[in-house]
Formats: structure tokens, sequence, C-alpha cells
């Protein structure tokens, strides 16, 4: 047994008056280890001195004479209630929390979601060229009645108007979240999804533009009705990735 | 355990004698204030602290065993509330003791003589504050109160083991305050080597 070792099981050992039969080793290595009595001499100092000390800490004092009137003082006060328990605050905060989580996420989709659709945006294979399409039907996509003609007027970016179709490429600062390219999910059916205008057409600066078909209501409830036709659309018109489902959010 | 209780006093006061519970407070409050006071080292603090504790006690009197000695129960609610009290002070007032620092030890002084100074029973003080408040709560039912290991593991609402445990890191605590703050120069301390018999295998 290392000296070490048995230096500390003598400080247990002594600290607690544990010795036994067992202890018979410890006590043969202590009369002939200077070290270990060194050791096991300062911790029985250190706790002669933490005797002292914690004396020392109540001294003399006791309590004083009126304590006594102070009890029945006390006594005589009505007993304070305990508080809402635990488990009633625990609910009501979260209960808050939950309120709050709601809140914020009506908001960040109230913000993002009526523009940019996030299923269908197209990741894109180069930052610099791709094109973000997205078709909505004229008599659908209340939300974006409001963003029409107005996303021109209010950024710099450029906006073609060619029949129903509106393209605009909006800067980097004009762009939504959701529709940077940094944010978009990479890989995909970017591979497939046709650009609604020329690449070549759309400025090398901005981010990637948005294309909104404006389409009468009637064509628009046909066409969704007919899975076929659609299919057969996508061969003439801008592939529409960004288009919600009928029905779903705007 | 100290402080012995006439048998019937608890029974007494379940029965709501108010003169017995007097009683009952004049024979338990110096154990309860001495830990009291030994955690806050604030006297005021300690009495209010002892006040709220015999205000409990006869609250759940109903609840006390006559057959047991109730100051193991008393000690514990003593030490919960003065830690909940001393959560909420945040800092402890700083006793006069505490202002007697500084005291230059020569350390050419015998160092059987520094450990007696009284520089180190300041570290010491300030080492116990330091302690966690449950190796603290063990030396002070240890080592001021003298409790048993067994005792103060009951008070302490642990198994001996347990108690044991936290003295020895509380003691290691202490021993390694000691010379980071430059009292005790434990290398060149020398004590006489005890007069042990060999003890044969």
């Amino acid at each position: 047994m290392s000296c070490r070792r048995i230096r500390r099981e003598l400080l247990w050992l002594v600290r607690f008056g544990d010795f036994d039969a067992g202890s018979a080793p410890h006590l043969e290595h202590l009369a002939g280890c200077q070290g270990c009595r060194d050791a096991v001499g300062l911790d029985r100092a250190l706790v002669r001195q933490l005797r002292t000390a914690l004396a020392e800490r109540i001294g003399e004092a006791s309590p004083s004479p009126s304590v006594w009137e102070g009890v029945l003082a006390r006594m005589a006060q009505p007993e304070p209630s305990m508080g809402r328990p635990w488990s009633a605050r625990l609910a009501a905060f979260l209960r808050a929390g939950s309120a709050m989580a709601g809140a914020s996420l009506a908001l960040v989709l109230a913000l993002n979601l009526e523009l940019a659709p996030i299923g269908a945006i197209p990741a894109p294979a180069s930052t610099d060229t791709e094109v973000v399409t997205a078709t909505i039907s004229a008599g659908r996509g209340a939300g974006l009645r409001h963003w029409e003609g107005r996303a021109p007027a209010a950024g710099t970016g450029l906006v073609r108007e060619i029949d129903s179709t509106i393209t605009w490429r909006p800067t980097p600062s004009e762009q939504l979240p959701l529709a940077r390219p940094s944010l978009m999910a990479p890989g995909g059916e970017d591979a497939d999804t046709a650009p609604a205008t020329d690449p070549a057409d759309a400025p090398a600066v901005g981010g990637p533009a948005v294309v909104i078909n404006l389409v009468p209501v009637d064509a628009a409830t046909m066409s969704s009705s007919n899975p076929t036709d659609e299919s057969g659309e996508s061969d003439d018109q801008p592939a529409a990735p960004a288009v919600p489902p009928a029905g779903g959010p705007t | 355990m100290e402080s012995k209780q006439p048998d019937d006093l608890v029974e007494r006061m379940q029965g709501g004698d108010v003169d017995a519970f007097e009683e009952f407070f004049n024979t338990y409050k110096r154990p309860v204030f001495a830990t009291a006071l030994a955690i806050t080292r604030d006297p005021f603090l300690a009495e209010e602290v002892l006040q709220d504790c015999f205000v409990k006690a006869y609250r759940v009197r109903e609840r006390l065993d006559p057959t047991r000695s109730p100051l193991p129960w008393l000690q514990r609610v003593t030490i919960n509330l003065c830690y909940s009290r001393i959560s909420r002070r945040k800092a402890l007032s700083e006793p006069l003791t505490s202002l007697i620092t500084n005291l230059v030890v020569d350390l050419a002084t015998p160092p059987d003589q520094v450990v007696e100074s009284r520089e180190v029973l300041e570290v010491l003080q300030r080492g116990i504050d330091a302690l966690p408040p449950k190796q603290q709560t063990a030396v002070i039912l240890y080592y001021l109160h003298g409790y048993s290991l067994a005792e103060a593991a009951e008070i302490a609402d642990c198994n001996v083991g347990t108690m044991k445990s936290r003295l020895h890191y509380a003691l290691k605590a202490l021993r390694i305050r000691l010379p980071v703050e430059r009292r005790i120069p434990v290398t060149a301390v020398r004590q006489p080597a005890p007069a042990m018999r060999r003890v044969s295998r």
C-alpha cells in the first residue's frame, strides 16, 4: 500500500475514530513515517482550530430575554398563506410561454409565408442567375394584390410586366428572408425547374426574381381540378413550384 | 443529544398548554440559537430564526412525536430557515471580529504558534463561511455541537457515510484554503511524533 493511500485512510480513521483490528498496518506505518505523522498532526491541529473558530462564532451569546415575547407575538399573527402551489405557477408560466410562442409564430408566418411559399422554392444552382418563380391566379392570392405594383415602387429591383406575368428581381435588401439563397434548402427539384424568364434577361445583380402569372379565377380552378392539364401546362408555362396547392396558404 | 426534555412536555404542548410551550422553548432555545448564530454570524438574525423555528414548532405540534426528542427536527428547521434567509440577504453582514484582520504573522514564529494565531482563526472563519451549506451544516453539527455522526446524520437527513464524506471534504477545503492565504506553511509544520507503540501484525 502506498504512503499516499495510507495517509488518506489514516486521516479518515483519526477523524472519525474508526480504528479497529484492520487498522494495525496503518498504525504501524504511522509509527515509522514522519510525513504521515506530520499530516495527521496537521489535521488534528486543523480540527482543534476549527472547533475554536466555531466556538468563537457563538461565544457566550444567548438569545435576549425578549425573544419569548417575540415568539408569542408571532404566534398571534395569522399564519401566512403558502401562496399558489408550484403546479399552478408552472401551469401559468407554460400558458404565458405558449401564448408568446404562438403569437411569435403567427407573426413570422404572416410576414413571410404570404410571399414566399416555403415548400416550393427551388434552391438555386447559382445565386447569380437562378430565378425563383411564382405563379398565382388573379382571383386568389388576396395577399398578393396589395403587393402588386408596390414592390417596384418601394424598391429598386427590376420589374417586367409581360401580359399577365410580372417578373420582379429584388435587390438583396428587398429579398424576403425565406427567399434568400443562403436560407434556401439545397438540392431537390431545382434541376428540373425551368426558369420563368430567360436568365440572360435578368440583371446580374440582385436576388432571385419572382414571376407572378396572373390567371383568371376560372382558369385557375379548372387547372387545379385537372391534374393532367396542370402537368400539360408545365411544358408551355413556367414551372410553378412556388404555387401553393388550391386552398393552401397564400 | 443535549437538552433533555420532560417526558410529557410535547404531549402537554399538544394539548394547548402555553406554559408547556414556554418550557419547551426554554429547554431547546440554546442549541437552536447556537446553530442559527453559527450559520448566520448575526445575533439579530439568529434570534429571528429562533422565533420562526419555535412558532413553526407550535403550529405543527400535533405532528411532533412525544416519544422522541424534538431537537433533531428543531435543528433541521433552524438550518433550513438560516439558509433561506441567507440566500435572501445575498451577503452576510460582516461581523465585528472580521475587522481584526491583517495581523501580520511573523513567519519566523514556530509553526504551532502560527496555527494557534488569531489570523488563522480568521482564515478558518472565512473558510467556514465559504463552505457549501451541507458541509457547513456537517461541521457545525459535528464539531460545534458535538453530535455523534449518527445524530448529525439524522439532523442533516442523510446517512452516516454521507456525513463522514461531507466532513472529510469540508476539512479538505479548509486545509487547502489555509496555504492559499499564506497563513500556514504546510510543509514546515512539524508536529512532535506521537508516542505510539509499534503494533505488530
